[in-house]
């Protein structure tokens, strides 16, 4: 009896999940790169911030490129939805190859301009990055002595940050030092080479040339024993020792952001007239151990503004 | 008063925990009366066989295992800095243990797994070769189990009864067990046991000679008439009983994921519902509150894993027990992962029976499908003169993560 009631139990988990629902016209498919927190997060912000619409199928592509092709290019040709919500580089990927025509909303994605390159413009979307402004104003908030900023980058993945850059620069007052670099030892050449040239601040781009381990350390390392503070991406760099950092604060609004874009294409706009963004909500972490070693007075309204103090 | 040399037929107990009470009627061993100094001598084995059989029944039963509860998996994570999603870990992660990482929120990861449990020891001793013997009153009440000339030169109190037992303990355990991800650092699990326990014990009796004045055969038969060595008698009994079992219900809370040389941290609570019957071997009785501090780590494809927890048992401060498992899970392949842990339970404040039960688990998972993972496990006793222990536990599971990758 027991036996048997537990069976049958076990039949009707590993039964239920198993009918997928398929799309409607005029409703909206999401594929999901993996099963990450922060992308179901961006999810939830997504379908909580959609209007008029409703989220009628889930593609979990399970961290597999080919398979989110495959799961697109299965949709029936009489009921393809009306927009590809793309959750993840890895979707993003995928849906620019297979959503044939679908316009598409992405977010959690970094450096899309990277991936999205010089395909057709039927993509749009709310990238995970935080906007060169930002950046710039936070360098500028520590100080007139921080004039010279050094970069470096590899053209092909963030090249068009250093474009928005150069054109920001100035207006904030500060010359900008960019390196272009291909690979990891180009990287740590021009690192040097910055610091010998000399410059007041560091910037990281997230960029995986310079995210390189050997790179990484190596601007750490030189940063320090100059005595230049670096502007980092993320609060493990802070607690690797950057002066600051800052990164998006919340998956779920950049998943409300999209769900903005795509209340505007849904209701009528081409994707290429809907501007892509950038995260609105962003988490800074002050290291003041650093500070202190550095001897950089962090403004008042910076440490009150600051998400994270590492003191 | 059994017959001679038959045996007696088997018993079917109701109630599972005091089954080997009832072993030759429910009274102890009865041996028929006889003639000593020209007075009726009675039986006096009788309080002995029952408490020995009484104690034994309660020490076996009280030492029975427990269900595990199989952790569940969180596949990726984010990358913030180069914004790919990357796996926490390379492995499965772990089957008896937990881990640090939660289901992440709103997931939900249902499981079914069954154990068979065989138990084969007693404190040393194989189950189906337990001998005990029960020693004769002191029916003078001289304070010696002999002569104690003047006033009594017989040693008839020297005799015993040897009994030879035979008992075999079973359980079948279906666990059904859930995770729900309430946010993206807590989760909350139960775990619902469904038991099927079988127990038979067989018994043979016999007077263990040494008396000779009277002589032994005189006095201490089974039989009305003295048969000499062919004077013993037998008795089984058996039962089964199934139902639900404890309930377990389990949060766990990750307030640190590790980055770096720091590991992932968590806290567990845990409660043990004595939901199941104790009178039929399906539960504890007792209440039972566990905290558990919980440390992981990934290097490459292997993730070594500390569970470390105290257990509180309403009612029976003796059995309060620290509970540690140490061990890793590595991965084979990208669909396989092998586990290895060291289990420990002691009971600081114990009674001698199991106080420090060590075992060794080997088990691997195996992901079938999507999130369906395929999940099975050996333990094996490392002292296994401890408490109530198996030659080896094995179980085998399937368990499916919802909200991940349906």
């Amino acid at each position: 009896m027991a036996r048997c009631a537990a069976l049958l139990l076990l039949v009707c988990v590993a039964s239920a999940p198993w009918s997928a629902r398929t799309a409607r016209a005029g409703d909206v498919v999401v594929l999901m790169s993996a099963g990450v927190d922060a992308y179901r997060e961006a999810q939830h912000g997504f379908e909580s911030g959609l209007r008029g619409h409703e989220v009628v199928e889930t593609l979990q592509m399970e961290g597999d490129v080919d398979r989110g092709r495959e799961l697109l290019a299965k949709m029936p040709a009489d009921r393809k939805p009306d927009l590809v919500f793309a959750v993840g580089v890895w979707a993003l990927e995928a849906a620019l190859d297979g959503a044939g025509g679908i316009p598409i909303v992405y977010a959690m994605v970094l450096n899309p301009t990277s991936i999205v390159g010089d395909r057709p413009a039927n993509v749009t979307g709310a990238s995970m990055n935080v906007s060169v402004k930002d950046n710039l104003q936070l360098l500028r908030q520590l100080g007139p002595q921080v004039r010279r900023v050094g970069l470096v980058y590899n053209d092909a993945k963030t090249g068009y940050l250093v474009k928005q850059a150069r054109a920001q620069a100035a207006g904030v007052g500060i010359e900008l030092l960019a390196r272009n670099a291909a690979n990891a030892k180009q990287a740590i050449k021009a690192v040097d080479s910055l610091l010998a040239e000399g410059i007041d601040a560091f910037w990281f781009l997230p960029d995986d040339t310079l995210l390189a381990a050997a790179v990484s350390k190596h601007v750490f390392l030189v940063s320090h024993r100059s005595g230049v503070p670096i502007l980092g991406i993320s609060e493990r760099q802070a607690q690797m020792g950057a002066l600051l950092a800052v990164t998006f604060a919340s998956s779920e609004d950049i998943g409300r952001q999209a769900a903005e874009l795509a209340n505007a294409i849904l209701a009528g706009r081409r994707a290429s007239d809907v501007p892509s963004t950038t995260a609105r909500q962003t988490s800074l972490t002050v290291n003041l151990k650093v500070a202190r070693k550095l001897g950089v007075e962090i403004p008042e309204s910076m440490r009150v503004a600051a998400n994270e103090l590492i003191k | 008063m059994f017959p001679l040399l038959a045996g007696a037929p088997a018993a079917t107990a109701q109630e599972l925990a005091h089954l080997l009470t009832e072993l030759y009627g429910g009274d102890g061993i009865l041996l028929e009366t006889s003639t000593l100094m020209g007075a009726p001598h009675a039986p006096h084995f009788q309080a002995d066989s029952l408490q020995e059989l009484n104690s034994l029944s309660n020490d076996i039963t009280s030492a029975l295992g427990f269900f595990s509860f199989n952790s569940t998996v969180s596949s990726y994570t984010l990358d913030i800095e180069r914004g790919v999603p990357v796996r926490t870990t390379d492995s499965l992660g772990p089957i008896l243990s937990e881990r640090a990482t939660t289901i992440g929120a709103r997931r939900l990861n249902l499981g079914f797994s069954y154990n068979r449990v065989d138990f084969k020891r007693f404190e040393g001793q194989d189950l189906d070769d337990i001998t005990l013997f029960f020693t004769h009153e002191d029916v003078n009440m001289d304070g010696i189990l002999g002569p104690n000339p003047p006033d009594f030169t017989s040693d008839v109190e020297t005799d015993s009864v040897r009994v030879d037992l035979d008992i075999r303990l079973a359980q079948d355990i279906y666990t059904v067990y859930g995770t729900f991800g309430v946010t993206r650092h807590f989760d909350v699990g139960l775990a619902i046991p469904i038991l099927y326990v079988e127990m038979q014990a067989d018994a043979h009796a016999s007077v263990a000679r040494s008396a000779t004045d009277p002589p032994s055969e005189d006095v201490h038969n089974f039989s009305p008439m003295p048969m000499g060595d062919e004077d013993f008698t037998d008795s089984s009994v058996e039962g089964d009983a199934y139902g639900v079992g404890d309930l377990l219900l389990r949060g766990k809370y990750n307030f640190l994921r590790g980055e770096g040389w720091i590991p992932n941290l968590a806290a567990v609570g845990q409660v043990r519902f004595p939901t199941g019957d104790e009178d039929e071997l399906l539960g504890t009785g007792d209440w039972r509150g566990m905290g558990m501090f919980v440390a992981d780590d990934t290097f490459g494809p292997v993730s070594p894993h500390l569970n470390l927890g105290y257990e509180i048992v309403g009612g029976q401060s003796h059995l309060n027990n620290l509970q540690y498992i140490v061990g890793m899970d590595a991965r084979l392949h990208r669909r396989a992962t092998a586990v290895l842990d060291l289990l420990g339970r002691w009971e600081p404040s114990g009674d001698g029976v199991g106080d420090n039960l060590v075992d060794v688990a080997i088990g691997g998972k195996y992901n079938l499908w999507r999130a369906l993972v395929l999940v099975t496990n050996f333990i094996v006793p490392l002292n296994r003169n401890e408490g109530l222990r198996t030659d080896f536990i094995w179980s085998l599971g399937i368990e499916y993560t919802f909200g991940a990758a349906e």
